[in-house]
């Protein structure tokens, strides 16, 4: 392509189930402390989903926003908060602190230049909650504000105006693929100069009417040991662990950055998307698609696979997905003769869904700027199928200077980022 | 610590319900107009419930009362969306309904207060 714009890493902001901030969050992986809880959604103790992945610090999980709680550093406008959903009060804190990071202020984003991008599946439990009531008064009354809270897409509107974005906004779904496309589309659009600085930020809410579907669909684990529940790669994985939060990561030209003195975290070097062309829901059995995005962020970033120091998987601890997973890994860099470190973080998360692409993203920016690479929490029995594969248990003082991670989403929508030490 | 159990059903909330983040002094107004009918203890709760609406970059320059001759929009900085929710919680809160070709007639705050007294009294009626 020729081309000599890249993108950099400068801003970070966390809201999960590990921590609420850079160090909390650092701290968690390093440690390999869990963000899970026990639940009991809907006071039924028969539910087979007994762990979840929480918020802690926050209340917002019913549908009237004057209800919620939150950090008292955030300090929100009540017409913001009117049209949001949980999830964009999540996405909101976290976009505040990837700012504070990156020494911006909300000033410097109306710039034009400044694009947003985000991703979330929307809030059913404010659809839920909203189309209940338009139904129960036979469709007379309707909040006003019900659309722009609830639909996919209510992190962009909600975002975008309250920060004042001028520059390119729109939101990304492909479920569990989603802010890792954002995030692929955020770069692209920096390096064809469309855009000097990009904000990502995806975010989902785990409340019953979010996380009980996939139950139905048998991709949730039944165990009540939360230690046992999320384990990626093991040969006794039953399922994943949702959770919920709101991760933001601010991208920027390399130069533009430079030259403002902005902290730099790592270059995202390249990406690549691939789908499975299988299944609506499984992934495809040998990882094609996987492989091919693979290969291809490989080739957008101009490295071999033996370059690659770390890969942050994006096994979600179900049986299916993870044994793909597998198989794109092995082909792609066993086959070559690389054995980069290789480990899931949703051993401690959970699995959030849309969001996990760019938590992960940051994960992987944290572990280049502080030298470290997160273990796989929970591995107790690898799965055989797993063979050849480094997968440490515990985090390595390492520091990775190439590292690749890995989303797939329903519909076999696959994507891989390449991240490079600056 | 159990997390994260949600209602079973999303039943329109009783009126008071609504005002309890709301200062002490409104819901003391709003039960003694359930109590009494007075007017101008509606119009109390309908002026905090206008003032909830004032955006934040409006809040600085709102006098500590509002008056009847200042437009929602111009003055007081509330689009037409915010209009519509503040609409949506007055009929809540009083149990009237309002419909749309009602609501755009309606430009100061003056006209909203009048509005809502007079669709109390044929609610009384």
């Amino acid at each position: 392509m020729g081309t000599t714009r890249s993108a950099v890493i400068t801003g970070l902001g966390f809201i999960t189930s590990i921590g609420n901030d850079h160090a909390a969050v650092r701290r968690s992986l390093c440690e390999g402390r869990h963000g899970f809880e026990p639940v009991k959604f809907l006071g039924n103790p028969g539910l087979p989903v007994k762990v979840l992945g929480t918020i802690k610090g926050f209340k917002a999980d019913t549908p009237n926003w004057r209800d919620w709680t939150y950090p008292e550093l955030y300090q929100l406008p009540r017409e913001t908060l009117r049209g949001l959903s949980p999830h964009g009060l999540f996405a909101l804190c976290a976009i505040e602190q990837a700012l504070a990071d990156a020494a911006l202020a909300a000033t410097d984003v109306t710039d034009g230049q400044t694009g947003l991008y985000c991703a979330s599946a929307g809030s059913t439990l404010l659809a839920h909650f909203h189309v209940s009531r338009l139904l129960a008064s036979n469709g007379e009354r309707c909040h006003p504000l019900s659309v722009v809270s609830s639909i996919a897409g209510t992190l962009n509107f909600n975002l975008a105006a309250h920060y004042g974005i001028r520059g390119t906004v729109g939101g990304f779904v492909a479920a569990c693929a989603s802010s890792s496309h954002a995030l692929g589309c955020a770069l692209d659009d920096i390096r064809l100069g469309r855009q000097t600085r990009m904000i990502i930020v995806g975010a989902e809410e785990a409340t019953a009417e979010s996380i009980l579907p996939f139950g139905a669909m048998g991709a949730l684990s039944q165990q009540s040991d939360p230690t046992l529940a999320s384990r990626p790669f093991d040969a006794d994985r039953d399922g994943f662990v949702g959770s919920a939060g709101g991760v933001a990561l601010i991208l920027e030209e390399a130069e533009s950055a430079r030259r403002r003195g902005a902290p730099i975290y790592a270059e995202l070097a390249g990406w690549g998307s691939a789908a499975d062309g299988y299944n609506i829901a499984i992934s495809h059995p040998e990882g094609l698609g996987l492989k091919d995005a693979l290969r291809r962020a490989l080739a957008d970033a101009g490295l071999r696979p033996a370059d690659v120091d770390y890969v942050n998987a994006h096994a979600t601890s179900t049986p299916a997905g993870d044994r793909s997973e597998t198989m794109a890994l092995q082909s792609v860099f066993t086959a070559a003769g690389a054995h980069p470190r290789i480990s899931s973080t949703k051993g401690l998360t959970g699995h959030p869904l849309s969001m996990a692409g760019v938590m992960e993203a940051a994960f992987c920016a944290l572990a280049i700027k502080d030298g470290f690479i997160p273990g796989n929490a929970h591995l107790r029995n690898p799965d055989p199928v797993c063979a050849g594969l480094d997968l440490p248990r515990e985090t390595l003082a390492e520091r990775p200077r190439t590292v690749v991670s890995t989303s797939s989403g329903f519909g076999g929508s696959n994507v891989a980022l390449v991240f490079k030490q600056v | 610590m159990e997390a994260s159990t949600q209602p079973e059903n999303y039943a329109a909330p009783k009126p008071a319900e609504l005002l309890k983040h709301f200062p002490a002094r409104i819901r003391e107004r709003f039960a003694h107009f359930q109590a009494s009918g007075d007017p101008a203890a509606a119009d109390e709760v309908v002026l905090a419930i206008v003032r909830d609406h004032v955006p934040a970059r409006k809040q600085g320059t709102t006098p500590a009362v509002i008056t009847d001759s200042m437009s929602l929009t111009a003055d007081l900085g509330i689009d037409s969306v915010s209009i519509a929710d503040a609409v949506f919680m007055l009929e809540e809160v009083f149990d009237v309904t309002i419909v749309t070709k009602e609501i755009v007639r309606l430009s100061t705050v003056g006209d909203l207060r009048a509005f809502i007294r007079q669709k109390l009294a044929a609610t009384r009626n």
